[in-house]
């Protein structure tokens, strides 16, 4: 029987003890009714140092099964590499929610960065749907994408734009009562001052009404004050029809807004 | 001749993974669990890359890759820095790294960053590829 050391069992661990004559970080500060409150940053630095540690101990179940998967080969029944394959797989759906945790903190803290490069609706794509099918696998029967009349090339932070795409439309799934046949729809969208893309999500029945889902994703990510349509760069799509269950937009061309501070 | 690498990083589990996976595909290895030993160990053996974690208590990764950069003997070893938060990579790429990987990572995407840089010992910094999004294989 294999056994790790003591080492190797440890999980390192970022969060460490101020050293003798290190500056102490203000604690939590108490609200009018008494409660402890943390700023953003405060809690920006706390959910970085967590979401490291954290990919450190993936990366040890995912490199690890892995390894296992190989070196067993032959040895194992079907049933047998189905499991070390979910476990390998649930490692990189943990990590999804971790990077949507950390972004949405550092959203809110004003501390995310837009990059914006030329891209594709192609490669936007590429990065949703695998996190998405991860994220909302068991509620969705049936994924399928209408890519239409959309621009060849596109200027936008496809990193951000999935991580948007992603959490709104695990948003949305959790709503559904069964697994449905979700189509996401890629546009033009005309009609703006800029040129921009409609990322819509549909469903064959409307389960509920879209706005509940808007309203969700706003409250989430307190989207009112970080992505009004001035940022210029993506915003929740308002003219999402009854039956959609909700859209994003994202513009096409330059912009210079790539730098979100909420409250500004 | 098996080409040599040097894992640093203060997590001995991830140094585990590291070593066994580049062993797998013939490489040679030597770990060090520090920025110091890291610095130690490459001037001594001159390794052919070096894959080295951004965030370590003492010296950290960023410290330990400018010595490295600023050593004669070391100054033009490829230098892969891996982190748990993709924060870190625009700092890594800016302190000399020549490619940035967050963990998890993909299998094929490490391999292939190996790969580029196994024959490249000149110092490029950030010239082969950054990877900071993890996607299972299928």
């Amino acid at each position: 029987m294999l056994t790790a050391t003591a080492e190797e069992s440890r999980a390192g661990s970022r969060i460490a003890p101020l050293e003798p004559g290190q500056r102490p970080r203000p604690g939590p500060q108490r609200t009018s009714q008494g409660t402890a409150r943390v700023s953003d940053d405060q809690l920006l630095d706390f959910v970085d140092a967590f979401v490291h540690d954290t990919n450190g101990s993936l990366f040890v179940a995912a490199e690890f099964t892995e390894l296992l998967a190989e070196g067993a080969q032959g040895n194992l029944n079907p049933e047998q590499q189905r499991l070390l394959q979910i476990i390998h797989d649930r490692t990189y759906t943990v990590h999804d929610i971790l990077e949507s945790l950390h972004w949405a903190v550092k959203l809110r803290a004003g501390g995310d960065h837009f990059m914006p490069r030329p891209s594709s609706v192609q490669e936007v794509l590429e990065l949703t749907i695998p996190r998405l099918l991860r994220r909302a696998r068991s509620r969705i029967r049936e994924f399928r994408t209408n890519v239409r009349d959309t621009p060849p090339t596109m200027r936008c932070d496809p990193n951000v734009a999935s991580l948007i795409l992603v959490n709104l439309f695990t948003h949305v799934s959790y709503l559904l009562n069964n697994s449905h046949t979700l189509t996401l729809q890629v546009e033009p969208l005309p009609g703006r001052s800029h040129n921009a893309c409609r990322f819509i999500v549909t469903s064959g029945t409307p389960p509920f009404v879209r706005t509940e889902a808007c309203t969700g994703f706003n409250a989430y990510f307190d989207l009112a004050a970080t992505m009004a349509d001035e940022t210029n760069c993506f915003t929740l799509d308002p003219d999402v029809e009854e039956g959609e269950l909700a859209g994003v937009a994202i513009p096409t061309d330059e912009t210079d807004n790539a730098f979100l501070k909420p409250g500004e | 001749m098996k080409k040599c690498a040097l894992i640093v990083d203060d997590e001995p589990a991830i140094v585990t993974g590291l070593r066994l996976r580049l062993e797998a595909v013939g490489w040679r290895t030597l770990t060090a669990n520090d920025g110091l030993n890291c610095l130690r160990l490459a001037t001594r053996h001159r390794p052919d890359l070096v894959v080295l974690d951004v965030r370590m208590p003492d010296q950290d990764g960023l410290q330990t890759l400018a010595e490295i950069r600023n050593c004669p003997e070391t100054a033009d070893i490829p230098v892969v820095m891996i982190s748990g938060s993709a924060e870190d990579r625009q700092e890594a790429l800016h302190a000399g790294a020549n490619a940035f990987l967050t963990k998890p990572h993909r299998t094929h995407d490490f391999l292939q960053v190996i790969s580029d840089l196994a024959d490249t010992r000149a110092h490029r910094p950030g010239a082969v590829r950054t990877v900071t999004a993890a996607v299972p294989k299928t």
